[in-house]
């Protein structure tokens, strides 16, 4: 039996000079990840997402972060899902910064739950950080909106989704 | 039948002592690069750092990283200049234990500055020698890496048993 492929690209964006992509074309996957390799032109501003349009959440998030001399946790509802922590992104020319996003059971009845790995090493400050928020809705997820709040998506920008089947 | 996402690139299992292993000759063809890791070294301790170089850089230039380190009971914050990437288990830690680790590297083949994220843990079923590592690091370097070394931070080396992969991820 020839196996079927189990982790396959879905979808790539490179945004520039805008604040939002959507990806909204995705189904028979069991999980789903999103690598995220961003900055921001001339304003800096932070690396969100959201899922079904949901502007209002509350997204539960606990935080857990380092930012190079003390270590800290903490937990709140906001009404999106900080791909960087709740912090902004950078608007250095050449540097950008990574967040990778697991989303389980996107399609699922349950309530949905994202890890985050956020790596935001600036050469003088930025913060490591792991991040796990739950969206409270049993509705499955069928669209995903990375944006930022700040200035626009700065050439070079990349997400890539992809999807996970289970056996 | 359409190309694999994760391609198996190079796989190291080492038999001795090494001070450092070098994946090279890396095909500029992939979107990212992971690297798993299962190591262990000859440091006298529980537990020794492991560093991340470049396209055969014999110093630590253009490197740097910031990371938060849970030991047993306590957590901590710190930044580095050089491109640590994980924690490894050691000549003290508990015998037949071996760190893991995942090292992921965006836009490895780009012509802009590189990061990068890794995570590590350090498990021996001790009540004090218990570690878990996340790094963010930086290449500040516009040049496409096409070779990566892996080496300790004290001049020690990796003991037989650790094993090193990398995989190729596409986005397409």
């Amino acid at each position: 039996m020839a196996a079927g492929a189990t982790y396959e690209p879905i979808a790539t964006s490179s945004p520039s000079g805008t604040t939002t992509v959507t990806f909204n074309s995705f189904s028979g996957y069991t999980d789903l990840v999103i690598i995220a390799v961003a900055k921001n032109d001339t304003t800096a501003g932070q690396l969100l997402m959201r899922f079904n349009g949901d502007t209002t959440g509350p997204y539960s998030r606990t935080l857990l972060i380092g930012d190079g001399s003390t270590a800290s946790s903490s937990r709140s509802a906001p009404n999106t899902i900080g791909l960087t922590g709740g912090v902004s992104m950078v608007t250095t020319a050449d540097t950008f910064i990574m967040a990778k996003a697991n989303i389980f059971s996107y399609a699922g009845s349950t309530n949905k739950t994202v890890l985050v790995e956020h790596s935001q090493d600036l050469n003088g400050s930025g913060r490591v950080g792991r991040y796990v928020y739950l969206w409270p809705s049993t509705s499955a997820i069928t669209s995903i909106e990375i944006y930022t709040n700040g200035g626009n998506f700065s050439a070079g920008t990349r997400f890539t989704l992809y999807g996970i089947k289970a056996a | 039948m359409p190309s694999p996402t994760y391609v198996a690139l190079a796989k190291t299992v080492l038999t001795g002592t090494q001070a450092e292993i070098t994946f090279s000759s890396i095909p500029s063809t992939y979107t990212d690069l992971l690297i798993l890791a299962s190591t262990r070294s000859n440091r006298v301790s529980t537990v020794g750092f492991v560093k991340i170089r470049f396209n055969g850089a014999t110093a630590d230039t253009n490197l740097t990283a910031r990371f938060m380190y849970g030991g047993n009971s306590t957590v901590t914050s710190s930044t580095e200049s050089y491109g640590q990437v994980g924690i490894s288990d050691a000549a003290n830690s508990g015998a037949n234990t071996f760190a893991s680790f995942e090292i992921y590297l965006p836009n490895y083949a780009g012509s802009t500055a590189k990061p990068i994220s890794s995570t590590s843990a350090s498990e021996d079923n001790s009540t004090s020698n218990t570690y878990i590592q996340a790094t963010a690091s930086l290449l500040n370097s516009t040049t496409a890496i096409s070779s990566i070394t892996l080496l300790l931070n004290n001049s020690d080396s990796f003991v037989s048993g650790s094993r090193f992969d990398l995989y190729g991820i596409k986005n397409s």
